[in-house]
């Protein structure tokens, strides 16, 4: 019919079977006639790790020196309306689902402070993985929504059922704001497929065939605001955040650590997949807007924090704050912005994730976030407090920790993409220390109340297996980023290709060169 | 056509027949019998649909190209026979779920009860048959008057005497301007017939006033029967007021029935005027979606909002038949196909759960909801389904049925009422979502743990149609083509009728016409 011929099957089943293996899991929790906790999460901590292995195994067989996607799968699905199943890999995926695979493994083992329903709670997390992982693979749009919103109902019986008090509000918000969003999108992905069936023959909804569409000024304009607003709500981009602190707040830890570790880093993979490669021209147009609009997520974010009393919603905030950074490094259109956007993106899924986790360790113990609650930890509990202090360091992006290497590329980038910008996002990494600072200072420091906070203990064995490689992570990351800068540099480059093709007026002929260096090796049929 | 005359009536009226014969056994076993077991009944119906659907598979096979039977009346295509199997599909969803349950509904003459139903699907046959505005009346009538008896059904409920009535008389009302509809079109045409009718119009007959107010009393008439904004003031209280089992077969038969009725009039009869009722369809359609939904989120009784909640699906549905070509008509009736489907599996949970307790004809039902998922695992799953394909969330059936309705629509320029149908969307997000939160969220409060008993022919029911919803959507390739064979097959005779009667018109133009007659118009 069209260019789908010319994406090839790579004869790889790895994909799919990543995705299917932990419904698999969920599915056998919910048949399973569990009498015990322990033999539920026994079950979902083998699929969890069974999705971990096969994610090494796909970053083992995956390529570097392939620019393209890898692993392609493609099947027909519903042909009459040129829907098909096409999975498929770059860098960038890669690297999102390894953090999924990683992240929802360490949830499964640290849900043991979940008190009720631990089976469905368990089953749950796993249906939310597969959601994750297949909006991370997906190349055709229909596939891409239908995971896209599949990953809503889980979370929102997460922070439903195992929510704080205001969870039913949390949990109806969350599911409205991304829904308006992404029920906006839909109407862009049929319209979409509808020019395809005008301009290449047939119905299509494959991003390749998208990519070759030329679509008029106007009309890009507004298919990019539909799609970009169901991602920005995700990301979410100052002003589309308040779903986020109430979600995060409410939610059980494991939901806010997947909330926070993946789920926010899919609106900035959605624009680098579909948003920027499809409308490049509205992509530059409204990258000015995107980039102003992070600083202000990174100044406002980190303002809102400063003065939060909860523990939770602090760290909440700080993820608008840090979440600014990405979308402003997204927006500077260059090598050093993208790259620390793509290495913060994970970044902020290991330290924020572990924040979230320590935070849990204490609202465990004591059932509240608040501050004030606490104070000199240090002496009660040393390990807790030294672990903190790794995260809260790695959080401000002090240099040897992670952070800094993700933020410092994007200063420079924004920098050299305007510097006013850049100055204020510098501001930005100092209220940052200031309200991390102060969040520590406050919880682990001064007076030890022994009436109050006596019976705390330190983290237990589970809680140490579950940090232990995040913080190793800090400083792998911190020390040696050029692992995953290598693999991603690629996707970067093709996104800044789309961004910067000299003839965007005349889409076309540089978006086929465009393309063909996205999918060029799989055209080949050299992918796996 | 001389020898094959009788034999084409014959096979039309075999799914009737069928029907008819279930319906006069049926009634004659009851009369002879003292010790009655509703199941055998039950039975016998559903058997009687099933022979009826095996003769409709007649229409489909030879239906490629429409055939006349009864001398025009009825029409043998494709088209029928979809209609057909939608119609006694819902009818043997509605004859399991009221066996052994109608007892715990307050109703007493059980058999009676299916006798009715089965009258009734026979009227819908005929409606989605009919060629002539004659033979449409006749089935309209049949199933309204068998409906109107079992809306009432309940007798010692206040409730459903009240649904009842309003159902009546507003029911009467819409039969009366349907039948004045037929009688100024007849005048204004000089036929009943549905192609002679469009050939009238292609020869001017297009501007008789008289026509066009035959036309617009026609499309009153309808609009009350699927219930669409502002003629659905009748459908909550009647929902509620009947019994949740006949309720289902008011949701799912009648609209169906109206439904395919209405789209054969409208494609083969008033083609030629379709810039005219796309005009008034789709303001139809938007306030259906909007007021069904947004009045939906402050109902606190399942059935109210589940009624409200059709009314906006209807106004969906009616989306596929604004956008005016065959990919928006096929993508209405396969709409139609899964929201029967949500229908049944919703209305039967609601059956199932709220049966037997007190509740059911009050306003509050919803609280028989309250700790269902933890209590009823099972129940709660199904329900869960059900709700969160009504609210089109993927990969469940309801998702793609909305899919290809925004494809349609979008293809042919509607872009702002598809974005109006999926800001809607939203909105019904809020409402099916609470009753998640009644089911799952809310632990407190909940009495002790009601024992639900559930009748095996009401479980068949409800597991058939969560399972239709789980592999509907992914594999709606198949049932798709099917809804586009039935589109075509009405078109083709309109392609073939238009070259009979204007020999000058060529087969390729009447064909894009047909295929996309409002281009210009959306554009």
């Amino acid at each position: 019919m069209n260019t789908l011929n010319s994406l090839a099957d790579s004869g790889s089943y790895l994909l799919t079977l990543l995705m299917l293996m932990p419904t698999v899991g969920a599915v056998l929790l919910c048949i399973l006639p569990l009498k015990s906790d322990g033999a539920a999460r026994l079950i979902a901590t083998v699929f969890g790790v069974l999705s971990f292995l096969l994610s090494l195994c796909l970053a083992a067989k995956f390529d570097q020196g392939v620019a393209g996607m890898q692993f392609v799968e493609r099947k027909v699905w519903l042909p009459d309306f040129g829907i098909h199943y096409i999975m498929g890999i770059d860098g960038l995926s890669l690297w999102m689902i390894m953090l999924t695979t990683a992240l929802t493994l360490l949830v499964i083992l640290a849900s043991k402070s979940i008190e009720k329903r631990l089976s469905s709670y368990l089953a749950l997390i796993l249906l939310l993985e597969t959601g994750m992982l297949g909006t991370f693979m997906a190349l055709d749009g229909v596939v891409f929504y239908v995971f896209w919103e599949l990953m809503l109902i889980p979370m929102y019986f997460l922070i439903g059922v195992w929510g704080g008090k205001r969870r039913v509000y949390a949990a109806l918000k969350f599911v409205l704001y991304t829904a308006f969003g992404s029920l906006l999108m839909l109407v862009a992905i049929a319209y979409l497929a509808w020019v395809s069936s005008e301009q290449l023959g047939g119905w299509s909804f494959y991003l390749g065939d998208w990519m070759r569409l030329s679509l008029g000024h106007k009309e890009q304009l507004w298919l990019f605001s539909a799609f970009a607003l169901a991602f920005a709500i995700k990301v979410p981009i100052f002003p589309l955040h308040t779903w986020l602190p109430d979600a995060h707040v409410e939610a059980p830890t494991g939901g806010s650590v997947i909330l926070a570790g993946v789920m926010l880093k899919m609106g900035l993979y959605g624009l680098m997949r579909y948003g920027v490669p499809v409308f490049p021209a509205a992509a530059v147009e409204f990258a000015p807007v995107f980039a102003t609009l992070g600083v202000i997520g990174i100044v406002y974010g980190a303002l809102v924090a400063w003065v939060q009393t909860d523990m939770k919603k602090l760290v909440a905030y700080s993820s608008v704050s840090h979440l600014g950074f990405c979308v402003l490094g997204f927006s500077a259109m260059n090598l050093q912005g993208m790259q620390g956007c793509i290495l913060q993106m994970i970044n902020h899924g290991v330290s924020t994730g572990a924040l979230f986790f320590l935070v849990g360790v204490l609202y465990d113990q004591k059932h509240t976030r608040e501050i004030s609650a606490y104070g000199g930890l240090a002496t009660k509990l040393p390990i807790f407090s030294f672990v903190f202090l790794v995260f809260t360091l790695s959080s401000i992006g002090l240099p040897l920790t992670n952070g800094f290497v993700g933020e410092f590329l994007i200063l420079i980038g924004s920098w050299q993409y305007d510097p006013i910008l850049g100055g204020f996002a510098i501001s930005g990494v100092i209220l940052g220390a200031m309200y991390m600072l102060s969040l520590y200072r406050r919880v682990v420091f001064g007076g030890f109340d022994e009436t109050k906070n006596g019976d705390l203990v330190d983290l237990n064995p589970t809680e140490k297996l579950v940090l232990a490689p995040l913080l190793a992570l800090v400083f792998i990351i911190g020390l040696y980023p050029q692992p995953i800068l290598n693999s991603t540099e690629s996707s970067a480059k093709i996104i800044l290709g789309f961004m910067f093709s000299p003839k965007l007026a005349n889409k076309t002929a540089d978006v086929s060169k465009a393309q063909s260096l996205a999918f060029g090796t799989v055209e080949m049929g050299k992918g796996r | 056509m001389g020898s094959n005359f009788s034999t084409l009536d014959l096979m039309a009226a075999m799914p009737l027949v069928s029907l008819l014969l279930g319906v006069t056994g049926m009634l004659l076993v009851d009369l002879f019998t003292v010790e009655k077991r509703h199941a055998f009944f039950t039975f016998v119906g559903v058997l009687c649909c099933l022979a009826a659907i095996m003769f409709s598979t007649v229409f489909w096979i030879m239906g490629d190209v429409t055939d006349y039977a009864f001398k025009g009346a009825f029409a043998i295509d494709r088209f029928t026979a979809f209609f057909s199997y939608l119609i006694l599909g819902g009818t043997i969803c509605t004859l399991l779920l009221n066996s052994n349950q109608l007892d715990h509904q307050g109703v007493r003459s059980k058999v009676d009860i299916d006798v009715l139903v089965l009258l009734s699907a026979a009227g819908g046959l005929v409606m989605v048959a009919a060629a002539d505005l004659i033979t449409l009346f006749l089935g309209f009538e049949l199933l309204s008057v068998s409906v109107y008896v079992l809306a009432g059904t309940a007798r010692k409920e206040r409730g459903s005497a009240e649904g009842a009535l309003k159902y009546f008389l507003l029911g009467a009302f819409s039969s009366a301007f349907l039948l004045y509809g037929i009688a100024l079109t007849y005048g204004g045409a000089g036929s009943v017939n549905f192609p002679e009718i469009a050939s009238a119009i292609q020869l001017g007959a297009g501007s008789n006033l008289i026509l066009l107010t035959g036309l617009a009393l026609m499309v009153f008439g309808f609009a009350f029967k699927i219930s669409l904004v502002p003629f659905h003031f009748w459908a909550p209280d009647a929902y509620q007021g009947t019994p949740t089992s006949l309720a289902t077969f008011m949701a799912v038969v009648v609209k169906a029935a109206a439904f395919g009725a209405f789209l054969r009039l409208l494609t083969t009869a008033f083609m030629p005027l379709s810039e005219i009722w796309i005009g008034a369809l789709s303001v139809l359609c938007g306030l259906s979606m909007t007021v069904g939904n947004i009045v939906a989120l402050r109902q606190r009784s399942m059935k109210r909002l589940l009624a409200y909640s059709s009314i906006a699906h209807a106004g969906y549905a009616l989306l596929g038949l604004v956008v005016g070509t065959a990919d928006g008509f096929s993508a209405a009736i396969l709409y139609l196909v899964i929201y029967s489907v949500m229908t049944v599996a919703s209305f039967g949970m609601v059956l199932i759960v709220t049966a037997g307790t007190e509740k059911q004809y009050l306003r509050d039902d919803i609280e028989s909801f309250r700790g269902l998922g933890w209590s009823h695992p099972v129940l709660g799953f199904f329900m869960t389904v059900a709700l969160l394909s009504l609210a089109g969330i993927p990969p469940l059936a309801g998702f793609f049925g909305k899919l290809y309705l925004f494809k349609a629509a979008v293809s042919a320029g509607f872009i702002g009422l598809t974005i109006l149908a999926a800001l809607n969307s939203v909105v019904s997000l809020y409402y099916y979502l609470s009753i998640l939160v009644v089911m799952y969220f809310s632990e407190s409060g909940v009495k002790e743990s009601r024992k639900i008993v559930v009748p095996f022919s009401s479980s068949l029911a409800v597991s058939f149609a969560v399972v239709g919803l789980l592999i509907l959507g992914i594999s709606s390739g198949r049932i798709m083509t099917y809804s586009s064979e039935a589109i075509r097959s009405l078109s083709e005779r309109q392609i073939r009728y238009l070259n009979l009667s204007e020999n000058s018109a060529p087969s390729v133009s009447a064909r894009a016409q047909l295929a996309a007659p409002n281009n210009q118009l959306s554009r």
